[in-house]
């Protein structure tokens, strides 16, 4: 059953005119800014214009898809009495959840592929351009963790356009104003009290999360500063890499489980 | 015939005998019973021995003569009060310090290898020293177990050329000195480069800094021309390509520095001037700090996450190109119609508390730069470039080269998720 449902939202997914325009938008801005930048750009390693250039871009875009099209999705099936029939046949809410969460996961793990593909064909023909393994890691990662994240907001939301509006909401929270709301505060506490506030949304904000792990798979944490040398050591270390992982995990596990409770539970808002 | 050997005696008076030493034999006897002036020569083998020279004498050896301390806590060769010394093709393995040249005159070194020393040659008081083609490597303990590669003290006439350096704490530290020729040389993974600590009269020219904590640092030191070197890859917590701190009078000329934290920060100098530089991708590409008085002049930013941030000195910015001036050129006589500032808020933001370092290039922050971007654009009292320039002479240029392993991989993924998304979306 759960395999059928999978494959069933896979093709709602890809038949998504909505999906196939994110999907156009986002080769071409990745493709656009990949192309450029390499071509441009002198070949420094490190952490440089360029690859701030393409991490942003996997910062901005992929949240911002997958919490709009996963959270519209859901609230969809609620909406249109999808999900009430879904749950006419013997399936659990969990399966339900589950499924729905690979059939996206699948849907922007193909669309990064094939914006992978495409930047290939073209850098193929310009003397090849450098994708760094860390990029792929991260977008992996953010596809996991914000599809897990679109779901539940989907099942909070009353109707796709509620789904929408708190989509864009907790995205324009996590990438921006979580960052300036501590940039403000930092303007009127002392250095070690900002440090401290910095590393707590570190770890209750995704999208930090995930550009902290960057910098950590990539070794280049120095970028970071000597401020917070003593973070850096320890998820240098084993201990902090076990915990590193344990983390992402959670960001996954806990919205889907959040949003099987929600819809066991409390059912759907109408 | 009298006349000849009184021509053989001149000569050999005036050039020295020429002695042939072996391993095994004591060496420091061999040195005493020399004359000044003379010469020798050093067979391949062992000398073990702390050795002191007192008189103007030259080793010369093929690269194969070992030097290794008998107590290691002291210098394995020690020039001491002497005057036209040379010693040349030598290896010296020792923990401890390879050379001590003290209170001498004309002394030149060449082609000695040092491997895991402590440090590598300590000069005090001495005018007139070359150390050239020589190569140290420092021992495998972190930086506060390490000493320099070449130090110089209170000495004059140095000239260090052509030598290649690593994993010491400073590669060539200069204090007190004058007079001073830095060329050509290599020094990667330590703390400093090149290390000036009260010294004046200087060029540091065609050198290599890659991987050090800062590759050039220059502190309370006056008049240094700077040129033609490579800094690169200072990227540590507290990495910088070139730092100065309270000089006077530092030219800083047709460089590359690339890959750096930051690539150049002046401190407390008022007198600095930096033109023709390349300052490609670096995080920071200029930090000025207390230094308002000080030039940036046609230097080509590319690349970098923030070209210039200062604190509210500022720093005089004349004729550089910016890769991300949006202004435009209607007359194309190469200079912008607007002035481009540099100001941005950030930027200011990580000088005052680095603690603000850790949302460097983060989205809020680009949205911020931008934002910056466009309503700063009134703000002419700080970091402004009224005259910048709008064309960069090594743009490269789009070329075609086909790299077939990355195209073929990029056809078959392309058109593999071309056919299973057209046969999902049919079926």
């Amino acid at each position: 059953m759960l395999g059928k449902l999978i494959v069933l939202e896979w093709k709602q997914m890809l038949r998504s005119r909505w999906l196939q325009l994110v999907a156009v938008l986002f080769i071409f801005v990745f493709v656009s800014i990949v192309m450029i930048q390499q071509l441009a750009l002198p070949d420094i390693e490190g952490f440089t214009r360029q690859t701030a250039s393409f991490l942003n871009l996997l910062l901005f875009l992929l949240p911002l898809f997958t919490l709009t099209i996963g959270g519209m999705s859901v609230a969809g099936d609620v909406e249109s009495g999808w999900f009430s029939l879904l749950k006419t046949y013997p399936m659990k809410i969990f399966q339900y959840v589950s499924g729905k969460f690979v059939a996206l996961v699948g849907s922007f793990i193909f669309i990064v592929l094939l914006a992978l593909g495409v930047v290939f064909l073209l850098g193929g023909l310009f003397g090849g351009v450098k994708v760094p393994y860390e990029f792929l890691v991260i977008a992996l990662c953010l596809i996991f963790i914000f599809s897990a994240i679109a779901i539940l907001l989907g099942t909070l939301a009353k109707n796709r356009l509620h789904a929408l509006a708190i989509s864009l909401v907790v995205w324009a929270l996590l990438l921006l104003l979580l960052s300036y709301l501590v940039m403000a505060i930092g303007t009127v506490v002392p250095g070690h009290v900002l440090q401290k506030l910095t590393i707590a949304i570190l770890h209750i904000n995704p999208v930090d999360w995930l550009r902290f792990g960057y910098f950590l798979i990539s070794g280049q944490t120095a970028v970071l500063g000597p401020t917070y040398y003593d973070l850096i050591g320890f998820y240098g270390s084993v201990a902090g890499k076990a915990v590193f992982i344990v983390v992402t995990i959670l960001w996954i596990v806990v919205p889907l489980f959040l949003a099987t409770i929600k819809l066991k539970k409390f059912g759907v808002e109408k | 015939m009298r006349s000849i050997i009184l021509h053989i005696a001149f000569f050999a008076a005036l050039i020295g005998f020429v002695h042939e030493a072996e391993a095994g034999t004591d060496f420091q006897q061999l040195i005493d019973q020399a004359e000044e002036g003379d010469v020798i020569h050093l067979s391949k083998g062992t000398y073990e021995g702390n050795f002191i020279i007192p008189k103007g004498i030259t080793l010369i050896g093929d690269g194969n003569a070992v030097f290794k301390p008998k107590n290691p806590k002291e210098p394995v060769i020690t020039v001491n009060g002497a005057n036209h010394v040379t010693i040349q093709g030598i290896k010296v393995q020792t923990p401890g310090t390879g050379m001590v040249i003290k209170d001498s005159n004309d002394i030149k070194l060449s082609n000695l290898i040092m491997n895991g020393v402590f440090s590598g040659i300590d000069v005090y008081r001495t005018n007139g020293i070359a150390v050239e083609k020589t190569t140290i490597a420092g021992n495998g303990e972190n930086l506060g177990k390490k000493g320099n590669g070449i130090s110089f003290y209170d000495s004059s006439g140095i000239t260090a050329k052509n030598n290649d350096i690593a994993h010491v704490q400073d590669g060539i530290y200069l204090e007190n000195a004058k007079d001073i020729s830095v060329l050509k040389n290599k020094v990667e993974n330590g703390r400093y480069g090149t290390h000036f600590m009260y010294s004046e009269d200087a060029e540091v020219r065609d050198n290599v800094y890659k991987k050090n904590v800062t590759g050039l640092m220059i502190m309370m030191t006056e008049n240094v021309s700077l040129s033609r070197n490579d800094i690169s890859y200072q990227d540590g917590f507290n990495g910088t390509g070139i730092t100065l701190y309270e000089v006077k009078n530092i030219d800083i000329q047709n460089h590359t520095i690339s890959g750096n934290r930051v690539a150049i920060s002046v401190q407390k100098s008022d007198d600095t001037n930096i033109s023709n530089n390349i300052l490609q991708m670096n995080q920071t590409a200029v930090e000025a700090i207390r230094s308002g008085g000080s030039q940036v002049k046609k230097n080509y930013f590319v690349g970098n996450l923030v070209n210039v941030r200062s604190d509210m000195n500022g720093i005089q910015l004349k004729e550089n190109y910016y890769d991300d001036y949006a202004g435009i050129d209607i007359d194309d006589d190469g200079i912008g119609d607007e002035p481009y500032v540099a100001l941005q808020s950030f930027g200011q933001w990580m000088v005052r508390k680095p603690v603000y370092q850790y949302y460097v290039e983060a989205p809020s922050v680009v949205l911020l730069n931008q934002i910056d971007q466009q309503t700063n654009k009134t703000s002419k009292q700080l970091l402004v470039d009224e005259n910048p320039v709008t064309k960069f002479e090594t743009d490269r240029g789009i070329q075609w080269k086909l790299y077939w392993p990355q195209f073929i991989l990029g056809f078959i993924l392309t058109i593999a998720c071309i056919v299973i998304w057209r046969r999902s979306v049919l079926t």
